[in-house]
């Protein structure tokens, strides 16, 4: 069965599973840029939640009581949700 | 690591295309030393605009070499992007016009084929709205190349080719004697030692590197922003610049469309500003008010590094053989890797580059006075 982990960049777990084994990548910011997770219409809402569930199975390292920082949990950039350009538009 | 032959300070475009021509020309022992993760500074941020149509010899004939490169890399890296879909300099006054007349004149005498368009042509390549505009400046050998997808294609690249890559690993400094840099103090306090070369490709945070060695590097941190959209089906191909306010729109392979706009800020202030949203918008949606439809995905700010002329510098450090330095691209660090990685690549293992523009970035320039003029041909 295949497990989506992005819907808004269709991610699966699988494809996480995979460049982290083959491509050496050891943090979130980099898989979040090497697979877009968190960079569609949900801004992170879900993948990135569910990326640090499984960050003791993916990294081999646990995850609880350590800051962001050190997870290198990707800032969220504003807005929070997505919100059309016309809000802008003066005159 | 204790040891390393060419230490390349900086994982942006700079220092992955150095990296990239130097495995090619089959060196060894190559090191790429990253603060972060690859593409952290200015390339991860930038639009992903190429071209070459400018107004001085230098960049002209560099970037005309660019493209080049880009066309070839295009073939030669898995994944890599170029889509040449052109740019489009939206003309609307008469002085821009005449202006760019004698640009396209000087850029085709420099193997450059832009073209003036008049506003029905315009309209035909692309869906404007707006009747202010008088008429265009097409640079069909200009086009787009997404930055996400260049640094990962190129860290896979570069990874294949035996490049060693040090992500979140910081170069604290360079130790250097007797004219020669000898090795890099990395993270706390460990000693890389370096047979060959060093090259400080760190953009704007290449000042700090070079000062320690007692060098002044005139560079500017010059902070842009930036914002994308959720994706949508293809409307726009070129790149298209409104001249008048420098406001430029740009829609990717992905569908996501990138909107620009001049705003200057304080150099250390890279908090969001309002201000530059409403003008991006404001100004782009006259021409394409498709975009006002558009949603918002994120806002953010990345640095131009701005020397006094706005050309680069890349040259050899004044004081140390074996250390160079290419920075200060002024916002064209990106557009320009393929041609600079080649120069640098040159200047290394032959000790000078391939191309004479490329002797004209020499650091030197600024204490002699001999600026180089983005249009020098209007005189």
């Amino acid at each position: 069965m295949t497990k989506i982990l992005c819907i808004c960049e269709e991610v699966t777990l699988e494809e996480v599973e995979r460049v982290v084994k083959e491509e050496g990548i050891k943090d979130m910011e980099t898989l979040k840029r090497r697979l877009r997770l968190g960079m569609g219409p949900c801004g992170g809402r879900y993948c990135i939640n569910t990326l640090l569930r499984l960050y003791p199975q993916l990294f081999g390292e646990p995850a609880r009581n350590r800051s962001d920082v050190e997870l290198k949990v990707p800032p969220s950039r504003p807005p929070t949700k997505p919100v059309y350009l016309y809000i802008f538009k003066e005159g | 690591m204790e040891q390393v032959n060419v230490a390349i300070v900086g994982g942006g475009s700079t220092g992955l295309m150095a990296a990239y021509y130097l495995a090619k020309e089959g060196v060894r022992g190559i090191h790429v030393f990253e603060s972060k993760y690859l593409g952290f500074g200015s390339t991860g941020r930038c639009a992903g605009g190429v071209r070459s149509s400018f107004a001085s010899n230098v960049h002209v004939t560099l970037m005309r070499e660019s493209i080049r490169n880009w066309l070839r890399l295009k073939e030669e890296v898995e994944g890599l992007e170029f889509i040449q879909d052109g740019y489009l300099w939206l003309l609307t006054t008469e002085e821009l016009v005449e202006l760019h007349r004698r640009l396209a004149a000087y850029q085709n005498s420099l193997g450059v084929p832009t073209r003036m368009l008049s506003a029905e042509e315009v309209g035909e390549l692309v869906p404007l709205a707006r009747s202010d505009v008088l008429a265009a400046l097409y640079d069909p050998t200009a086009g787009k190349a997404s930055p996400i997808k260049f640094v990962w294609a190129m860290r896979k690249k570069l990874m294949e080719l035996g490049v060693n890559i040090h992500e979140y690993t910081f170069v604290r400094g360079i130790r250097a004697s007797g004219g020669k840099a000898r090795s890099l103090v990395v993270d706390e306090s460990n000693e890389v030692r370096v047979d060959d070369h060093v090259l400080i490709a760190a953009g704007v945070w290449s000042k700090e590197l070079s000062r320690d060695l007692g060098v002044e590097i005139p560079i500017k941190k010059d902070p842009h922003h930036l914002l994308v959209t959720d994706k949508y089906s293809p409307f726009l191909r070129p790149l298209v610049i409104h001249k008048e306010s420098g406001s430029y729109v740009v829609q990717h392979e992905t569908g996501s469309i990138l909107v620009g706009a001049e705003f200057p800020v304080p150099e250390d202030d890279t908090s969001l500003r309002y201000g530059y949203l409403r003008k991006a918008v404001t100004i782009m949606s006259r021409y394409f008010p498709q975009i006002l439809s558009a949603e918002l995905l994120r806002v953010w700010v990345g640095y131009y590094e701005v020397t006094p002329d706005h050309h680069p510098i890349v040259d050899v450090l004044p004081g140390y053989e074996n250390v160079l330095i290419a920075t200060g691209f002024s916002g064209h660090g990106y557009m320009m890797a393929p041609i600079v990685g080649e120069e640098i690549t040159s200047m290394m293992l032959d000790g000078r580059p391939k191309l004479a523009e490329t002797n004209e970035l020499r650091l030197e320039r600024f204490d002699e006075g001999k600026l180089l003029k983005e249009s020098a041909i209007f005189g």
